[in-house]
């Protein structure tokens, strides 16, 4: 579904991206892992648009989006959820939510003469999803005053319901306390049975390899590994990057 | 006579509040800092007055001046949409005073610093609108029309966007929001009512030169819209009326008039340290000041 080609990007004397190739399934969990600064989010950025790479191309269903901007690879079905929480911060939850159902905000004229109404379908779909992630209560809040785990919650959220193909998690459970972090594992592995498609950066290795169908594993900007997760726990390579993880080594 | 003068006060804050809500659409709430809107109100108020002393009657001229004014917006909105913040703030000043140049020495149809005198008060559809009173009337239309129209834009999904914008473009662009279109239709928009502006004090006035569109002349009003809070329309409408009658109980003092002007200027500058100071989101604001 998502392939991606020799992908390489350099931020001044350092190569964040370096000679990056791979693909990944539709309907299937990938998650990306790997140390610290190994390049994950910058492979984010590259697919998402945020930043151009210097050589390389990036294909969604075979057409090539390499140097399309953020706004058409949002529309072509490519969701994101960023690492830093990016909510809008004077707008309530619900306003959020509903800015991401469709584009129809954008027409000035559609929505002076009132053709672009908050429908009931619409409205029952942003209830619907927050009381899916749990958070339903905060519906009419700002989104300034919620907790750090309801705001991760609440662009999950969001994330979702923009129209998609293929999601684009980094770090959905970074940060947050364990009783949110049960949650939105429940929450993805819901999704994997929708048969949705998720490319995930994860710190946390339990976490991830309970969830993943498929594992790469990145470091200084390359694919080092790709596999199972069992695979990738027998990868000799892998353990050397991860030397120290105890996880790894437990396992 | 006290009639007379409260007509006068009651137009010039309909005229105001049509500037000051046009400003709170793109700085309030989509936040872009434009210091370029006093030359859309200059360029309003001249276009019309051109068209109205060549015989064009008032509601085409008004139209077109909008439209010119909306235009330039936009013009004005290629170059913005790659800057942000302090950056975007030079280049509309920039804007505003390569506007007031124009004004100023473009004299085969400016007249250059002696301005256009003689602009013909509104006639609407055989309506006379000559008297203050009546002009009083087209004013308070024309203002709610304007605010119409407006709250109708920021209370709609287009307003919501912009404030998504506003708040943090990056992610809007990532639900896959075109905010280069939205900055751009905010801006020209809000300069085209900013041009309306202008033609109604063109034609309430009689008479417009250079000196009415420094950057001097937009203080008060990016003080109404400070004051009043970023993104409230309502705050907005208070503002106006106080900052425009604050500075009127002066005159029954017995001042002259060089000490007028300075005084007032103090008195404007102590009113936004005070609100900064105990009240940094205006009357109603919703959105800090950053």
């Amino acid at each position: 579904m998502l392939k991606i080609k020799c992908l390489t990007k350099i931020f001044g004397g350092i190569t964040a991206v370096n000679n990056c190739s791979f693909e990944i399934e539709k309907g299937k969990i990938t998650v990306l892992i790997g140390p610290n600064g190994s390049g994950k989010t910058t492979i984010f950025n590259l697919i998402s648009g945020i930043i151009k790479p210097d050589q390389g191309e990036i294909f969604l269903n075979n057409q090539n989006i390499t140097n399309y901007p953020i706004d058409q690879i949002s529309n072509l079905g490519i969701s994101r959820l960023f690492q830093q929480t990016r909510l809008f911060k004077n707008l309530t939850v619900k306003e959020n939510l509903l800015l991401a159902i469709d584009n129809d905000d954008v027409k000035l004229w559609k929505n002076i003469f009132g053709f672009n109404k908050i429908t009931k379908e619409k409205q029952e779909a942003v209830q619907k999803i927050l009381k899916d992630v749990g958070i339903l209560k905060t519906e009419n809040m700002l989104a300034n005053e919620l907790s750090f785990g309801q705001k991760r919650l609440a662009e999950l959220a969001r994330t979702i319901l923009n129209p998609h193909q293929l999601f684009l998690l980094d770090e959905p459970v970074g940060g947050v306390n364990p009783r949110i972090k049960k949650n939105i594992a429940k929450f993805l592995l819901d999704l994997k049975k929708q048969k949705q498609t998720i490319l995930l950066i994860e710190h946390d290795m339990p976490f991830a390899f309970d969830i993943a169908d498929c594992i790469i594993v990145i470091n200084a900007g390359g694919v080092i590994a790709q596999g199972t997760p069992i695979e990738i726990k027998r990868n000799k390579e892998v353990l050397k990057t991860y030397l120290g993880c105890a996880y790894f080594r437990g396992g | 006579m006290i009639d007379a003068y409260f007509i006068h006060l009651l137009t010039l804050i309909g005229i105001y509040l049509i500037l000051a809500i046009s400003l709170q659409l793109s700085l309030g709430y989509s936040g872009l800092l434009n210091l370029g809107h006093i030359a859309f109100f200059g360029i309003g108020a001249y276009v019309s007055a051109i068209l109205s002393l060549n015989g064009t009657i008032f509601l085409i001229s008004a139209l077109i001046a909008g439209i010119i004014s909306g235009f330039f917006g936009w013009l004005l909105s290629l170059p913005a949409n790659r800057l942000k913040g302090d950056y975007l703030a030079l280049a509309t000043l920039g804007f505003s005073f390569v506007v007031y140049a124009i004004f100023l020495n473009w004299i085969e149809i400016t007249k250059g610093p002696f301005g256009l005198p003689g602009i013909p008060r509104p006639n609407v559809f055989g309506i006379d609108f000559s008297s203050n009173s009546s002009f009083l009337i087209l004013v308070i239309i024309l203002v709610l029309i304007s605010y119409f129209f407006i709250h109708r834009i920021c209370n709609s999904q287009f307003g919501k966007a912009l404030e998504a914008t506003r708040d943090d473009e990056l992610a809007a662009k990532s639900l896959g929001k075109h905010t280069v279109k939205l900055k751009s239709v905010s801006l020209a928009v809000s300069a085209f009512f900013a041009g309306v502006a202008g033609c109604l004090s063109a034609s309430y006035i009689t008479f417009i030169n250079p000196s009415s569109f420094t950057f001097l002349n937009l203080i008060p009003i990016l003080l109404i819209v400070i004051i009043g809070g970023l993104a409230s329309l309502r705050g907005t409408v208070l503002a106006t009326i106080v900052i425009v009658l604050l500075p009127e109980p002066l005159r029954f003092i017995g001042l002259s008039s060089s000490i007028l002007g300075p005084i007032r200027q103090i008195i404007f500058t102590l009113m936004l340290i005070l609100i900064i100071y105990f009240k940094p989101r205006g009357f109603f604001g919703r959105v800090n000041l950053e």
